[in-house]
């Protein structure tokens, strides 16, 4: 395999709060090869934004990386070494879609003049050439008659127009890496449909690393390569899509795949994970799916080594057990 | 059927006014909902699924009479409730609930759960002593699945799904016949939403209650629905029995929509084809001309353009507003 783009290693971020230290973020380490699209999956509070956001150096006071780092191509963007020099990368190398299309745009400007403007940013463009660059962007994004929409406000867009814009920006400097934070999770279901195939036809254009957050198992089944679980600020599986879906080790994985219906399983009931998330301020130190698991014991009061399998690597010692019986 | 149902809505209208935005001149409507039908039988679950603006959250409110009717009837446990007003609106009202989407913003943060979920049944008169109350409560609290000392609580310091239960448990305290859940799980993580998607059927079975289910997860929809209605542009296009609907559907727009469900299966997603029609979502304030769907329909003819269709038999208890394809 190539050498990695992006490496995430060991990373712990906290917010100082006033009712004590949240640990958001407790050992997370990820790593991405170029053209890659990696899954962030988890449920809110776990983590997943707060990943992308330590990517891109979006964390900051009241929150701060207290160990571990992020390389991008070997060397360091952001934690205690992190390179100063490196930071060009952002908004240039590795772009980031939102995911409210409408919050994410100045309603004051129109939407050619913010294309424009990240691209005299951070290509050197001129002006003229900038414009010319963001109608043909607005094109390759599907938003047709391009030149008429380039003096458009934000506000005459449709949602999932919006978010082509926003997809027209994030890929407007040719980027190595797109990371998209619930890109879809505002928008109908057939737009949505219409914005993953745009990602996935951009990313076989442009040979572009995708890292998409979400919730929906769905759009990871369809989209990506490969899937890292996260659960209370810490990352419980990682592994190919195909084979975390066919053959989930981790509980929490198992449980999650099974509490998603299908069209066509003629389920009686959904699998149910009963109990919440546990608060980040103290979080447990074993595995902190211990109070929701099935299975747990007494022995997974301690931290859980990752262990790692043929096809990825799981945080729990009893991993592959079934967790959920077939008769609930 | 031969059960009366429970909710028989017939020909629903709704217009909204819109502001013309210069003053003194005559202000427009706009024609939200428009030929609206569908009966809910006791104790069964309606689907009604549709994208942003579609009007099903309109059709909600409707049958709730939290918005009048422009045209239609709608007729509760045998009475036409389409115009009643005073003191038997009131009283009505205590035989239809509503769960609402986002457990953030529907439950009052200075009340305790027990207040919030005592004040239906203080509002109604139906709490005869505080001793009383506070029994009632605690039953409730039981039956939705939270702790007893979430009675002296405040909303804040629950979780999202158990916010929801509280919600629930607020609109069961006056023993509806009759529930209007609108997107109420969309805001949940997916292994809450299971538990309380899982709640709001034992609940239907053990109180046979019915419930109307709005909400544009084409899935979850799937699993708790007994029947689903599916709505474009503010009209119902298609309305059957789940397995009719999702194994064998007739209008074009439930196609286009079914098959842009994304399903969590790798091997399955990859191979899928999605039927694609072009085009956006119509402009309900500018409807184009006789069928809805028309513009963006591949199979649409001049009569499509012409004449609106309405919702025609095509299979036993299939129903789908479409000239040109049968079952």
């Amino acid at each position: 395999m190539t050498s990695p783009l992006l490496e995430i290693d060991n990373l712990h971020v906290c917010f100082d709060t006033r009712a004590g230290t949240v640990q958001a973020l407790r050992g997370v380490s990820l790593s991405l090869a170029p053209g890659e699209t990696l899954g962030i999956v988890g449920e809110s509070g776990s983590g997943k934004s707060v990943t992308a956001q330590a990517v891109m150096g979006l964390i900051d006071v009241p929150g701060r990386i207290s160990e571990g780092e992020v390389r991008w191509q070997g060397r360091p963007l952001a934690g205690r070494n992190a390179d100063r020099d490196a930071r060009p990368v952002w908004g240039k190398e590795i772009t980031m879609v939102f995911q409210n299309p409408m919050t994410s745009l100045n309603p004051l400007m129109t939407v050619g003049s913010q294309i424009s403007e990240v691209i005299e940013l951070h290509l050197g463009l001129s002006r003229p050439a900038a414009r010319r660059r963001a109608a043909e962007l607005l094109s390759s994004v599907g938003i047709s008659g391009a030149e008429r929409r380039l003096d458009q406000y934000p506000h005459e867009f449709s949602g999932g127009m919006r978010q082509r814009v926003m997809i027209a920006m994030g890929i407007a400097c040719e980027p190595k890496l797109l990371i998209a934070d619930e890109p879809t999770t505002a928008l109908d279901v057939t737009i949505q449909a219409q914005i993953l195939e745009l990602m996935a036809e951009l990313q076989e254009k442009m040979g572009l690393a995708i890292v998409l957050i979400t919730h929906d198992l769905g759009i990871v089944a369809g989209l990506c390569h490969r899937v890292a679980v996260m659960y209370a600020g810490q990352i419980v599986e990682t592994g190919l899509v195909d084979a975390i879906f066919e053959n989930p080790l981790h509980p929490y994985t198992q449980g999650l795949i099974r509490s998603t219906p299908g069209l066509d399983a003629e389920e009686e009931r959904l699998t149910a994970i009963e109990g919440a998330p546990p608060g980040l301020l103290q979080p447990p130190a074993g595995c902190s799916f211990l109070p929701r698991c099935p299975i747990g014991d007494k022995g997974c009061e301690a931290p859980q080594a990752m262990r790692i399998f043929e096809t990825g690597m799981v945080a729990c010692r009893k991993a592959g057990v079934p967790a959920w019986s077939e008769a609930l | 059927m031969t059960v009366a149902p429970m909710l028989s809505v017939s020909g629903l209208a709704v217009d909204y006014q819109l502001s013309s935005g210069a003053l003194f001149r005559k202000h427009r409507s706009l024609n939200a909902v428009a030929d609206v039908s569908f009966d809910i039988a006791p104790g069964e679950t309606l689907g009604l699924v549709g994208e942003s603006g579609s009007g099903k959250t309109t059709v909600g409110r409707a049958v709730l009479r939290r918005i009048s009717a422009a045209k239609g009837t709608i007729v509760f446990d045998g009475e036409d409730i389409t115009r009643l007003k005073g003191e038997r609106l009131r009283r009505l009202r205590s035989r239809m609930q509503i769960v609402l989407q986002d457990p953030y913003t529907s439950l009052n943060p200075r009340m305790t759960v027990a207040d919030i979920i005592a004040e239906p049944l203080i509002v109604h008169g139906l709490a005869s002593s505080a001793e009383e109350t506070r029994v009632v409560v605690a039953e409730l609290l039981e039956r939705v699945g939270l702790p007893r000392d979430a009675a002296d609580r405040y909303p804040h310091s629950f979780s999202g799904g158990q916010r929801q239960r509280i919600g629930i448990a607020r609109a069961l305290a006056l023993k509806p016949s009759l529930i209007v859940a609108d997107e109420p799980v969309s805001a949940l993580d997916v292994s809450v939403r299971a538990q309380v998607v899982n709640l709001m059927q034992d609940l239907q079975r053990d109180l046979d209650i019915s419930y109307l289910f709005i909400a544009h997860d084409l899935a979850i929809v799937r699993h708790i629905s007994h029947r689903v209605a599916i709505m474009y542009a503010g009209r119902i296009v298609e309305i059957a029995p789940r397995a009719a609907i999702y194994n064998r559907p007739i209008h074009p727009y439930t196609e286009a929509l079914l098959s842009a469900v994304p399903i969590a299966n790798p091997k399955l997603q990859r191979v899928r084809r999605r039927i694609v029609h072009p085009g956006e979502a119509v402009d309900i304030a500018n409807p184009p001309s006789g069928c809805r769907f028309h513009p963006r329909c591949p199979l649409a003819t001049e009569r499509c353009r012409n004449e609106a269709p309405h919702l025609l038999r095509k299979a036993a208890e299939h129903f789908a507003a479409c000239w040109n394809r049968d079952a």
